[in-house]
C-alpha cells in the first residue's frame, strides 16, 4: 500500500501513520500477514526518528492491528477481533464525528449514507 | 606507443561523451512528469514556453556534445606531436568539460523552474507530501542479484597477489602491487555500491504498489548487474597481468597493454548494462496509470539538492538519470563534496607539476669539486667521485627487467627511480637507443646515464676511472 504523509499537517505524524495503516488493512491493501517495513526503513523513508515509528507500531500492535517478531519484523495481524476496548473507542469517535456533523447541519440520514458508502469501500483480507 | 595512447584516450573520450548523451537525452522529453527536472503538471507539458524552452536547450546540449568531440579529437591528436603538452590539454579540456556540463544542465534546469514560477504551476499542497510503498520498502536489501557474489571476487583477487608476497625484490613487485590494489579497490566500491543500491532503490513512482515493486526490483537487478560485471572485468584483468607475470617472471609491455584493454572492456561493458537499465524503467514507467506528482521542486531549483528536511545525503539526480546527487542541506555532503574538490584540485595541480619538467627531457651530466651530479627532469643524483665502487661503460641498458617507480618512461627516455631485478632499486637518466651507458655504483645508489653529446660519457668515464685509480693508490 501507499502510505502518504504530509509533513506541514498539524497531525502527528505517528498518528498519520497509524491512520493510514489502519485504512490500508480495511481497504484489504494490506493483506494478512503481510510484512511491513522495519522501523528503521520506515523511519529513513519518512525522514522522521525511528522513534515515532516504533510509536507508531506500539500502537497498532496494542490495537491488535498488527504482530511483531523480535527476529522477522512486523506483520499485519491475520485475526483481528473486535472487543469491549474496539467497540468503546469506536462508539467515542463515532460520538463526535455525529456531533460534527449535527453542528454543521447534516441530516441523520446523509450521515448514514455516508457511512454505508465509506464502509462499502473496505475489503480486509483474511489470511 | 603514441598510436596506443591515442586509441586508449579517444575511445575513453567518446564513450565518456556518449555516457553523458545518454544520462541527459531523457531530460529534454516530457518524463514522469519533468521536463529539464522540473516538474510540470501534464496538461501543461504541451504549452509552448516549455516545449519551445526544452527544445533550445536540446539544440544547445546537442552543439555542446559536438564541439567537446572535436576538442577531445584534438587534444588527442597532439599525442602525436608531444605526450606531455597533449596531457596538459587533456587536463584543460576534462575539467573545462565537467564544469561546462553543470553550467548547461543547471542554467537549463534553473530557466524551466523560472517558467513554472512565472506560469504559477507550483502546487503548494503538495510540497511537504512523503509517498511510501511499504511492499517496496519491506523488499529493502532483497534482490534477486545478490551482493554477496562479489566476496568470490574479491577473495579470487587477494588469492592471485599471494605468491608476490615472496617476489617482493623483483622489479615489477610495485607495479603489480599497484594493480592490486587499484583491482581490489574497484572491487570493493562496486560491493559497497551494489549494498547501497540493493538497500536505498525504494522509489514511489505510482500509487499502483505492484509496479513500484516491479521497477524497484529491476533497477536493482540491472544497477547489481552492472555492478558485479564491472568487478568481474576489472579482476579478470588484475588475473591475467598477475598469472602472465608469474610465467614470465617479468612485466612486459604486452601484459600491460592486455591489462588496460581488459579494464577499458569493464568499462564499456558495465555502463551499457546501466544504461539498458535506465532504458527499461523507462518502458515500465510508460504504462503507469496512476504516477505520484510531488512537487518537490523549490529543494532543486538551483540545480543542486537543499533539503533540509530530508535525512538522506544521497538522492537520486533528477538532472542525470541513473546518477545520484548530495543533500546538500547535510552537512555530511557538504564536507564530502568539500574534501573531494580539494583531493581533485591537489591531484590535477600535483600532476601539473610533475609532468612540467618532463616538456623537454635534457640529460645534464657534469662534475665539479670532486662530486659527480646527473639531472634530468626534476630528478637528480649527486654522488660523492670518492664513494663510488665501480664505474661500467656499457653497450647498452642491462635487460634487468627495470620498472618504474616514479619518474618518466617513453619511447625517448627513461627518468627517474627505477627497480631491476638483479640491481634492486636504480636511478636512471637515459635517452633511449642511445649509446653507451655508463653505470656508476656506490654503496647507497646505482645510477645509469647516457648523453646526446657525442664523447660526452667517454669523457666522464675517464674521469671518474682515474679519480677512482688515484683515491685507490692513494689509500
Amino acid at each position: 500500500m501507499i502510505i502518504e504523509l504530509d509533513m506541514s499537517s498539524d497531525i502527528p505524524i505517528y498518528v498519520q501513520l497509524r491512520n493510514q495503516i489502519v485504512k490500508g488493512i480495511g481497504k484489504g491493501e494490506l493483506k494478512a500477514d503481510e510484512k511491513l517495513p522495519t522501523v528503521r526503513q520506515l523511519a529513513a523513508d519518512a525522514g522522521v526518528n525511528t522513534m515515532t515509528v516504533s510509536k507508531t507500531y506500539q500502537i497498532l500492535k496494542n490495537e491488535g492491528f498488527i504482530r511483531t517478531d523480535r527476529r522477522l519484523g512486523a506483520f499485519v495481524a491475520d485475526n483481528i477481533d473486535m472487543n469491549k476496548d474496539f467497540c468503546e473507542k469506536l462508539e467515542a469517535e463515532l460520538e463526535l464525528l455525529s456531533a460534527e456533523a449535527c453542528i454543521t447541519g447534516m441530516d441523520k440520514e446523509t450521515f448514514l449514507n455516508m457511512c454505508s458508502e465509506v464502509y462499502s469501500r473496505m475489503n480486509p483480507c483474511t489470511a | 606507443m603514441e598510436i596506443f595512447m591515442f586509441i586508449m584516450f579517444m575511445s575513453t573520450n567518446l564513450f565518456m561523451i556518449l555516457i553523458l548523451k545518454y544520462s541527459c537525452d531523457g531530460n529534454y522529453h516530457y518524463n514522469n512528469g519533468m521536463i529539464l527536472g522540473v516538474h510540470i503538471p501534464s496538461e501543461h507539458s504541451g504549452d509552448e514556453a516549455v516545449i519551445s524552452l526544452a527544445q533550445k536547450e536540446y539544440k544547445n546540449f546537442k552543439r555542446f556534445l559536438i564541439i567537446n568531440i572535436i576538442l577531445s579529437t584534438a587534444s588527442c591528436l597532439l599525442i602525436f606531436l608531444n605526450m606531455i603538452i597533449s596531457l596538459f590539454v587533456y587536463i584543460i579540456w576534462i575539467l573545462g568539460f565537467c564544469a561546462a556540463i553543470s553550467i548547461l544542465s543547471v542554467s537549463s534546469h534553473r530557466r524551466m523552474y523560472s517558467v513554472k514560477e512565472k506560469n504559477g504551476w507550483i502546487i503548494e499542497s503538495q510540497k511537504k507530501k512523503v509517498f511510501i510503498d511499504t511492499r517496496v520498502s519491506a523488499e529493502a536489501g532483497k534482490s534477486e542479484l545478490s551482493y554477496r557474489y562479489h566476496i568470490a571476487i574479491i577473495i579470487a583477487e587477494i588469492a592471485c597477489f599471494l605468491p608476490f608476497i615472496s617476489r617482493r625484490a623483483y622489479g615489477y613487485f610495485e607495479t603489480i602491487a599497484i594493480f592490486f590494489v587499484c583491482s581490489l579497490l574497484i572491487s570493493a566500491v562496486s560491493w559497497l555500491m551494489h549494498i547501497y543500491v540493493n538497500h536505498n532503490e525504494r522509489t514511489v513512482y505510482s500509487e499502483n504498489s505492484e509496479l513500484n515493486r516491479i521497477v524497484n526490483r529491476t533497477v536493482k537487478c540491472y544497477k547489481g548487474a552492472s555492478m558485479l560485471v564491472l568487478s568481474a572485468s576489472n579482476a579478470a584483468a588484475w588475473i591475467y597481468a598477475a598469472i602472465a607475470v608469474l610465467i614470465s617472471r617479468r612485466l612486459t609491455g604486452t601484459t600491460v597493454c592486455v591489462y588496460i584493454l581488459i579494464e577499458l572492456f569493464a568499462a564499456f561493458a558495465f555502463i551499457p548494462i546501466l544504461i539498458a537499465g535506465i532504458r527499461r524503467k523507462s518502458e515500465l514507467l510508460s504504462a503507469n496509470p496512476a504516477p505520484i506528482y510531488v512537487d518537490d521542486d523549490e529543494y532543486w531549483k538551483s540545480g543542486f539538492y537543499y533539503n533540509p528536511d530530508d535525512p538522506h545525503m544521497l538522492v537520486p539526480n533528477r538532472l542525470q538519470s541513473g546518477n545520484y546527487a548530495f543533500n546538500y542541506a547535510n552537512r555530511g555532503a557538504r564536507i564530502i563534496t568539500a574534501g573531494l574538490t580539494v583531493f581533485i584540485a591537489a591531484s590535477f595541480i600535483f600532476t601539473i607539476a610533475v609532468l612540467v619538467p618532463f616538456v623537454n627531457v635534457k640529460v645534464d651530466i657534469r662534475t665539479d669539486n670532486s662530486h659527480l651530479h646527473v639531472d634530468a627532469a626534476g630528478y637528480s643524483s649527486d654522488i660523492d667521485m670518492n664513494s663510488i665502487t665501480d664505474v661500467q661503460i656499457l653497450n647498452e641498458l642491462p635487460d634487468d627487467g627495470f620498472s618504474k617507480i616514479n619518474g618518466g618512461a617513453t619511447d625517448t627516455y627513461l627518468v627517474g627511480r627505477f627497480k631491476g631485478n638483479t640491481y634492486g632499486y636504480c636511478n636512471l637518466y637515459i635517452y633511449t637507443g642511445h649509446t653507451p651507458v655508463l653505470m656508476v655504483k656506490t654503496d647507497g645508489e646505482t645510477v645509469f646515464f647516457n648523453s646526446d653529446i657525442d664523447g660526452k660519457l667517454q669523457e666522464i668515464y675517464d674521469e671518474l676511472s682515474h679519480n677512482k685509480q688515484s683515491s685507490s693508490q692513494f689509500r
